[in-house]
């Protein structure tokens, strides 16, 4: 073990940089001490104490630094001496990268963005509830997309936001058009003068596309999740939207689509509408009370779209699009495989007693780890390609939709696995029907016609709205001729 | 503020928090999107937290915060001022800690007090007096105080005593004594006990009859020029030091005691580049005892440390320490030492942290961030992360390095366990040995349990309110 030092006369380095240096030189192989100091008395004792202070530094003055270092060999200390003068001779880049990580929560987040006015959560359900807390702290209002949040968090949550004009949107909502924006999943559609509340994602994409196809357009498309109308969430958001369209001016006409609701919220709700003095549509699937009289009962997610826009003063609001007709009865039955929830329930109900089995890959099961269908359809295309070699079933009914948020080209895929199921029907002797409906609209980035055309090259028949493709598959099992 | 207004009609801006998708297709619309990067929050328990009970709480206690005005007014005996305080009383630093667990070197300030007091005459007879268990051990934060390292103040010396004229409530802590041997590092030698001596037979009575004539210094501007001039009062003091001694000394000059005394006032005072520490520490301590005590409120408003555990209290839950282990700085270590040499943790000099000043205003002092190998960017990149977990800015303590932004002040328990951030603090080193003093300075993080506790304890009370009300669903 030798220790050997250099004396650097009058040269003046801050302290801090010397503890680096030090530090540095250290830590070099072989090295078992170092230390970089002025050599004060206080520090030369300091030296001493530590067996740094070899002959040479004895005599070194405050105004002259001392580099120390003991070390297994001669060779190894004067090596590490070099090195000490070389840390120190180095010019260390002052260009440090102008870090501006990015926030690390919703309050931090809003923080960096004046006027900020919305959250859009979309986070693994078990942390979702958190979030949308931390939102309304900080003053916004709510788009929760996340799913897999209990019934009582989303009261409380909806309670909260409520008490303090704050609106939540969901839990377990697809879609909203605030402001002629899309939130999640939605599709392009002009602005316009029908205002729309729903308690259903794929609900309000299906009648805000329909109403952009007939012509008009739309000033607001509330989400306010799959619940708000069940019993014990009362409708909470659903009445705040429609007090909101009741006072909003460019809102003319007040749409309200829901999936199944509880009669007792459902009433509630429509009484509120009603009381708007606007004109309303109702699509509220199993609810069979009356409605007061300015609102409109409409049976079908079609029949909302053309009811809200005949309000509007339009006289015959027409669909474009050929369904084709039934002709004679095809064996099996109907299997609707869907990406969309209220897409799937609709046509449930209208195909009756026709269909096999319906399946929302949207649904929990479905999406638990996985993304929803509407951005990956695969496990969708996938049952659509085993369908052909199923003898039970005579139609397939599917929906494709289209928009922001969405695959960027879902008819691709899904026509392929229609090709494929087609051919493995085939190859049993047997025909095999595929009726779809795509929800979407000319302005969406995957453009509805196009898509529409790769679904028909793939021998689909592609309907204008849900309802008659549901119509058309249950017709094509049961015989009846088309209109 | 009509309801509706805050959205229909509005210019949609939006804070996206998940799926980047989404975020995207608004881009591309040309909204604007602000992406928090989430990961998930270090407690479920944070769901319950975020409450407009606790919103509310935080508003008032923030408002306390930065609404306080310290002005150091006097300096007097601990036995006179410091409330509850006893002849035979010794209070230390961070939350409560008997004589049996306590450290090297707080063993050793305990002995070097003792002697001081004159309640023993030799180191052995001090430690046997230590653990006899008549001897009062408390935190210097359950009367008010604050005091560096081991913290350790007891009835004769002199304290300062700091008012907060927007509340008027008044914190202490004693004169700082430099650096090499002192009584807070746990040295205890005849020179040490013989400073302490000067310090309350001249030093205290003379800053006391300074300050009582001129009516108190203003330390809140005091520390917002300091600030602007590279000091983050922590671990860098020369600024306010410099700027303190400016204005007491024609006044010292001007008292009425012997030219030698004076000058050796004036001298110590000097060639002590930490003498304003205790004073700021003091000022941080009558602002957040301002802003403690408010129901609900999830502010952080102590963080100490006793070289064995590390502790918070927070605002809304009362006089409750949450604490963990003291960890160990990571830092740079004067010659001859080393990480070996450090003791854990200690002080309560976090305070000045918790007042939104320390680490949190590095962004100012970017000498201190040397200390971890790091670049003035860096000292940008620790006082930017703050702003993650604090509740507001500074309104007098800014920085110019950020364009003059406040520094991030008033830690949310509710943001650190969302976020996983834990504050920071700028500290120095302590040998684990009594006596040897400041080995070295660095950075060090609190332990996330003692936050986690908190958390947990602030649900409770609201699950409890909740059910006492019937106002839970």
């Amino acid at each position: 073990m030798v220790t050997r030092a250099r004396v650097r006369p009058d040269a003046f380095v801050d302290s801090v940089a010397l503890m680096q240096a030090s530090e540095r030189v250290r830590v070099l192989p072989g090295v078992r001490a170092a230390a970089l100091v002025m050599g004060t008395e206080l520090n030369r004792r300091l030296l001493a104490e530590a067996h740094l202070l070899p002959a040479e530094a004895e005599r070194a003055g405050a105004a002259d630094l001392v580099i120390a270092v003991r070390a297994e060999s001669a060779a190894v200390a004067e090596a590490a001496l070099g090195q000490a003068e070389a840390f120190l001779a180095a010019r260390r880049s002052d260009q440090g990268p102008e870090r501006s990580s990015p926030p690390r929560s919703i309050v931090g987040a809003a923080r960096r963005l004046p006027g900020a006015n919305v959250a859009l959560v979309s986070v693994p359900g078990a942390h979702a509830t958190a979030e949308a807390h931390q939102a309304l702290s900080a003053g916004l209002h709510v788009f929760l997309f996340s799913d897999g949040v209990p019934l009582a968090d989303e009261i409380r949550l909806k309670r909260r936001a409520q008490a303090r004009g704050l609106l939540v949107m969901g839990p377990e909502c697809g879609t909203s058009l605030v402001n002629g924006v899309g939130l999640g999943f939605a599709n392009r559609v002009r602005r316009g003068h029908v205002g729309l509340v729903a308690a259903s994602g794929t609900g309000l994409q299906e009648v805000t596309s329909l109403i952009h196809r007939l012509g008009a357009g739309i000033s607001q498309g509330i989400g306010t999740g799959g619940r708000d109308l069940h019993e014990a969430v009362g409708g909470l958001s659903t009445l705040q939207a429609l007090s909101w369209l009741g006072r909003d001016p460019e809102t003319r006409v007040i749409g309200l689509v829901s999936k199944a609701p509880s009669a007792a919220v459902a009433a509630r709700v429509l009484e509120v509408a009603g009381a708007t003095g606007k004109p309303v549509v109702a699509y509220l699937p199993g609810f069979h009370g009356a409605p007061p009289a300015s609102v409109l009962s409409v049976a079908t997610l079609e029949a909302a779209a053309v009811g809200c826009v005949r309000m509007l003063g339009r006289k015959r609001p027409r669909l474009d699009g050929r369904s084709g007709r039934a002709g004679r009865p095809r064996t099996g039955q109907v299997l609707g495989l869907f990406t969309g929830g209220t897409l799937c329930d609709e046509a449930r109900a209208i195909v009756g007693d026709a269909a096999r089995e319906f399946v929302d890959f949207g649904a929990d099961d479905y999406t638990r780890g996985r993304p929803h269908p509407i951005i990956d359809p695969s496990l969708r295309s996938a049952a659509v390609a085993c369908a052909g070699g199923d003898r039970r079933v005579g139609v397939v009914l599917v929906d494709v939709i289209l928009g922001a948020g969405a695959h960027p080209d879902p008819a691709g895929p899904l026509a392929a696995a229609i090709g494929e199921a087609r051919v493995r029907a085939r190859r049993v002797h047997r025909t095999l029907e595929v009726v779809a409906h795509v929800v979407g609209t000319d302005e969406d980035p995957q453009g509805l016609a196009d898509q529409e055309r790769k679904l028909q090259k793939a021998g689909a028949r592609v309907c204008p709205t849900n309802r008659l493709a549901a119509e058309l598959a249950r017709d094509l099992v049961r015989g009846r001729r088309g209109r | 503020m009509a309801a509706e207004g805050g959205l229909f009609g509005a210019e949609l801006r939006v804070i996206n928090a998940g799926v980047d998708l989404f975020a995207d297709a608004l881009g591309a619309r040309g909204v604007e999107v602000s992406r928090v990067d989430w990961r998930p929050p270090v407690s479920d328990t944070v769901a319950a937290l975020w409450r407009d009970e606790v919103d509310a709480a935080n508003r008032e206690a923030l408002r306390r915060l930065g609404a306080a005005q310290p002005v150091l007014v006097d300096v007097r005996p601990a036995l006179e001022v410091v409330p509850g305080m006893t002849p035979t009383t010794l209070l230390h630093a961070g939350p409560p800690l008997p004589w049996a667990r306590m450290s090297g070197p707080v063993r050793g300030a305990v002995i070097g007090a003792l002697l001081y007091e004159r309640l023993a005459e030799t180191q052995e007879e001090a430690e046997r007096l230590a653990g006899s268990g008549t001897l009062t051990f408390d935190p210097c934060h359950h009367h008010a105080a604050v005091g560096p390292m081991a913290g350790i103040t007891t009835a004769r010396m002199p304290v300062l005593v700091m008012e907060n004229r927007a509340g008027g409530n008044r914190s202490y802590s004693t004169l700082n004594e430099g650096l090499g041997r002192a009584l807070r590092y746990g040295a205890f030698a005849a020179d040490v006990i013989e400073r302490l001596r000067w310090f309350e037979t001249v030093l205290g009575p003379a800053l006391g009859e300074v300050l009582r004539r001129i009516g108190g210094v203003d330390i809140r501007s005091l520390i917002a020029q300091a600030v602007q001039m590279g000091d983050e009062c922590h671990n860098r003091n020369r600024a306010a030091s410099a700027l303190l001694i400016k204005t007491l000394a024609p006044h010292v000059a001007a008292l009425d005691i012997p030219a030698v005394e004076r000058e050796r006032i004036l001298a110590f005072a000097a060639g002590n580049d930490h003498f304003f520490l205790n004073v700021g520490m003091a000022a941080c301590k009558v602002a957040l005892d301002a802003a403690h005590g408010v129901r609900w409120s999830s502010l952080v408003t102590v963080m100490a440390r006793n070289g064995t555990e590390f502790g918070i209290r927070v605002s809304g839950l009362g006089d409750r320490w949450f604490t963990g282990p003291s960890g160990t700085p990571v830092g740079l270590y004067f010659a001859g030492f080393s990480g070996e040499d450090a003791n854990p943790d200690m002080g309560d000099s976090a305070i000045t942290e918790t007042a939104g000043l320390g680490a949190f205003a590095m962004a100012g002092a970017p000498a201190i961030v040397q200390f971890v190998g790091g670049t003035p960017a860096d000292a940008l990149g620790y006082t930017r992360r703050m702003y993650e977990i604090t509740l507001g800015e500074s309104e007098a303590y800014r920085l110019p390095a950020l364009d003059f932004r406040g520094t991030p002040t008033g830690i949310d328990v509710r943001l650190v366990l969302q976020t996983g951030i834990l504050p920071q603090i700028n500290t120095g080193i302590a040998h684990r040995l009594a006596g040897i003093g400041q080995i070295g300075a660095g950075l060090v993080n609190p332990p996330m349990a003692c936050f986690e506790a908190a958390g947990r304890a602030l649900a409770a009370e609201l699950a409890g309110a909740d059910r006492g009300s019937g106002s839970g669903t």
